[in-house]
C-alpha cells in the first residue's frame, strides 16, 4: 500500500490570519479520508495548497512525492481538485458533453480518447441521457454530478473533493456517495473529502481528520474514534406522549450534560457510562419508558468534543 | 504526461471549435458588432463631408487629403490594437469571475495557451473588421487604397502593432490580477486607450495638439502603427521608404521591450495572487 504524504504546511492568505499551521498527514491508495472542520477552519485552503494553486507562506507539502514549492507542475499532474463552485466552470452556451470534452482535452487527452472518457464519465454519474443538454437546463444536483464527472476525465492518483454534496437533495447525495465509494474507489485513488456533514463523512470515509484552528486535531478510523474518543450516550425509548416528565427528571441529574429529544427517543449526553446504574434507577420510576441502552457516540458528538463548539 | 504533437493539435482544434460554438451561440452579438463597424465607417464618411468638406490641407500629406480615408486607416489600426490591448485582460477577467482560473492552472493546457487562443481568435475577428472597413471604403464610398502593392507590408504593420500593444495588454492583465479585480478595472488599459484616442493620430494629426501634449504620441505604439499604415495605404510607400521604415522599426523596438516586460509583470502578479489565494472571485 503506497502512502501519500502531505506535510508541514502553513498558510496565511490574508495578512491578518494564519489559516493552517503545521498540518501533516498521510493517505493510502484507495482510501477516502474525510477532512472535517467548521466553516473557515481551513479545509479549502488546505486543498488549494495540496493542489498546487496556493503557495504556503512557510513550510511545504509533499504530494505524491512531489514538493508543492519546487515541483508544482508535477503536483498539479497528480491532483484533481473539485471545488464547491466547480459547476461554474461549465459554459452555459455549450452542451454538457462538449463542456466536458474541452476539459478532458485540456487535461491532456487526445480527442478520440477524450470522447470515450466523457461518455464513460457521463454514464457513471447518471447523466448519459443529458449529454446534449446545456448546463443551464440541468438541476443543481445534476450540475454537481456533472462536476464530479470531471473527476473521471483525468486519471490522476489524488482526488480532492470540496463539499461535493453541498446544496444537493438527499436522493442525489446518496447517488454521489455511491459514486465516491464504488466508482472512484475502484480506481485505487486517494480521495480527500472536505465536508462539515458528519453523516456524510461517517458513511463515506474510511478515516476522518478534524481540522481545528489550522491544525489536525485528530485523525483516525471512524470506528476507532467512536471506540476511543467519544463518551457513550444513553438512548431511552419512550411512548410519544410521555417525554416531558422524563426530560424534567433527567435534567435534575448532575452527570447529565445535555438531552436530544425526538418523537419516541431521548438521547442523554454526559458521563452516563459511569453513572449508568443511577440513570437506570431514575428512569425506571418514570412511566412511559420502554427501553434504556448505552450507545456509541455519533461523529457529530466526537467532533463537538474535539472542537468544543468553537468557531475558528 | 508528455505533450505530444497530436495532443497539441487536438488542443488547438478544441480551443477554436469551442470558441466558435460560443460565438455561434451568441451570434446575434457578433453580427451586431459587425453592423456597428459598418455604421461607424458610414458616420465618419458623412462627418468628413460636413466638417471638412471631404478633403483637408492638414492631412494633405496622406494621399489626396481625403479625411474619410485618413480616419478609416486609423480605425483599422484601432480595431486590431484594441484586441491586443484588452483581450488578455478581458479573458483573465472572465476566468476570474467564473472561477475558471484555478481549474485551468491545474490542467496540462495551462492558462497561457488559453489566453493565446483567445487572443488569436480575436485577432482573426478584428482582421474581418479591417477587411470590412476596406471593403466599405473602396466599394461603397469609392476610397482609394494602395492595397495591392503593400498587402504584405500592411499585414506586417498590423502584426507588429498587435504585438507591441499585447505587451501592454499583459501589463494591464498583471495589474488586474495584482489588484485582485476588487475595483473591477485597472489603470494601464485606461491610460493607453485614452491616449490612443487623443494623441495617436487616429482621428486627427497629433501635430494639431500643443506641445508638450503632442510629444505623448511618441510614447504609444499605436501612433507608429497608424502612421506606417497610412503611408502604405494612402501614399503607396514601401518598407525601404523612411516614412514607413522608421515607424516600423519603432514598433519593432516597442515589441522587444513591452512584450518581455508585460510577460514578467503578468508572471509576478500570478505568483503574488497564488500566495494570497485570490485566484478566483469566490475563494
Amino acid at each position: 500500500m503506497r502512502s501519500r504524504r502531505f506535510s508541514s504546511v502553513s498558510s496565511r492568505p490574508s495578512s491578518q490570519l494564519r489559516v493552517l499551521d503545521d498540518v501533516s498527514f498521510a493517505t493510502r491508495d484507495g482510501e477516502v479520508l474525510g477532512i472535517l472542520g467548521t466553516n473557515g477552519s481551513g479545509k479549502t485552503t488546505l486543498f488549494k495548497l495540496l493542489a498546487g494553486i496556493l503557495l504556503p507562506d512557510a513550510g511545504t507539502a509533499i504530494v505524491n512525492g512531489h514538493d508543492i514549492r519546487s515541483e508544482r507542475g508535477l503536483v498539479r499532474e497528480s491532483v484533481s481538485f473539485l471545488s464547491t463552485t466547480g459547476w461554474m466552470l461549465f459554459d452555459y452556451g455549450i452542451r454538457l458533453s462538449d463542456n466536458l470534452l474541452f476539459w478532458a482535452v485540456a487535461e491532456g487527452l487526445e480527442i478520440r480518447e477524450a470522447r470515450e472518457r466523457v461518455a464513460h464519465a457521463l454514464k457513471v454519474v447518471g447523466l448519459k441521457n443529458k449529454e446534449r443538454f446545456y448546463p443551464q437546463n440541468l438541476s443543481t444536483g445534476m450540475r454537481q454530478r456533472a462536476n464530479l464527472a470531471r473527476a473521471l476525465l483525468a486519471d490522476k492518483p489524488i482526488l480532492l473533493l470540496d463539499e461535493p454534496t453541498s446544496g444537493i437533495d438527499p436522493a442525489s447525495v446518496v447517488g454521489i456517495k455511491r459514486f465516491i465509494r464504488e466508482e472512484l474507489m475502484s480506481s485505487r485513488r486517494s480521495i480527500l473529502l472536505a465536508t462539515n456533514n458528519m453523516w456524510e463523512a461517517e458513511s463515506t470515509c474510511d478515516r476522518v481528520a478534524f481540522l481545528h484552528k489550522g491544525r489536525i486535531a485528530l485523525i483516525d478510523d471512524v470506528a476507532n474514534l467512536k471506540r476511543t474518543t467519544g463518551a457513550k450516550c444513553a438512548v431511552i425509548g419512550v411512548k410519544k406522549s410521555d417525554s416531558s416528565h422524563l426530560e424534567e427528571s433527567l435534567r435534575k441529574l448532575p452527570f447529565v450534560r445535555d438531552l436530544a429529544i425526538e418523537a419516541s427517543m431521548v438521547r442523554v449526553y454526559g458521563d452516563v457510562e459511569t453513572h449508568f446504574p443511577e440513570l437506570l434507577n431514575e428512569v425506571s420510576r418514570i412511566p412511559g419508558v420502554l427501553s434504556v441502552a448505552l450507545d456509541e457516540p455519533s461523529l457529530t458528538e466526537i467532533f463537538l468534543q474535539v472542537v468544543g463548539g468553537d468557531s475558528p | 504526461m508528455k505533450k505530444t504533437l497530436k495532443w497539441r493539435l487536438d488542443l488547438w482544434w478544441i480551443l477554436f471549435s469551442y470558441a466558435m460554438k460560443l460565438k455561434g451561440r451568441f451570434r446575434i452579438a457578433a453580427i451586431l458588432s459587425l453592423v456597428s463597424a459598418v455604421f461607424s465607417a458610414c458616420i465618419y464618411f458623412f462627418v468628413s463631408k460636413v466638417v471638412v468638406g471631404g478633403t483637408n490641407s492638414l492631412i494633405g500629406g496622406y494621399g489626396s487629403g481625403d479625411y474619410f480615408a485618413y480616419v478609416l486607416a486609423g480605425m483599422m489600426i484601432t480595431a486590431v490594437v484594441s484586441v491586443g490591448l484588452t483581450m488578455t485582460l478581458s479573458t483573465m477577467r472572465e476566468l476570474f469571475w467564473a472561477n475558471k482560473l484555478e481549474a485551468m492552472l491545474m490542467t496540462k493546457m495551462g492558462v497561457g495557451t488559453y489566453l493565446a487562443s483567445a487572443m488569436i481568435l480575436s485577432f482573426i475577428y478584428a482582421s474581418l473588421n479591417i477587411l470590412l472597413f476596406l471593403g466599405i471604403g473602396v466599394a461603397i464610398f469609392g476610397t482609394s487604397f494602395h492595397v495591392g502593392q503593400g498587402g504584405l507590408l500592411v499585414v506586417l504593420i498590423i502584426l507588429l502593432s498587435s504585438f507591441a500593444v499585447s505587451g501592454i495588454g499583459l501589463m494591464a492583465t498583471g495589474a488586474f490580477v495584482f489588484m485582485g479585480a476588487k475595483l473591477g478595472s485597472e489603470p494601464v488599459t485606461w491610460i493607453f486607450l485614452t491616449l490612443q484616442g487623443f494623441v495617436a493620430g487616429i482621428y486627427f494629426p497629433p501635430t494639431l495638439l500643443p506641445p508638450p501634449v503632442n510629444y505623448l504620441s511618441g510614447l504609444i505604439p499605436q501612433s507608429f502603427g497608424v502612421e506606417a499604415l497610412r503611408q502604405v495605404l494612402l501614399n503607396g510607400r514601401g518598407l525601404t521608404d523612411q516614412a514607413v521604415l522608421l515607424p516600423v522599426l519603432s514598433l519593432f523596438a516597442y515589441c522587444l521591450i513591452s512584450f518581455p516586460v508585460g510577460l514578467m509583470t503578468f508572471k509576478a502578479a500570478m505568483r503574488r495572487v497564488e500566495s494570497r489565494g485570490s485566484l478566483g472571485r469566490w475563494v
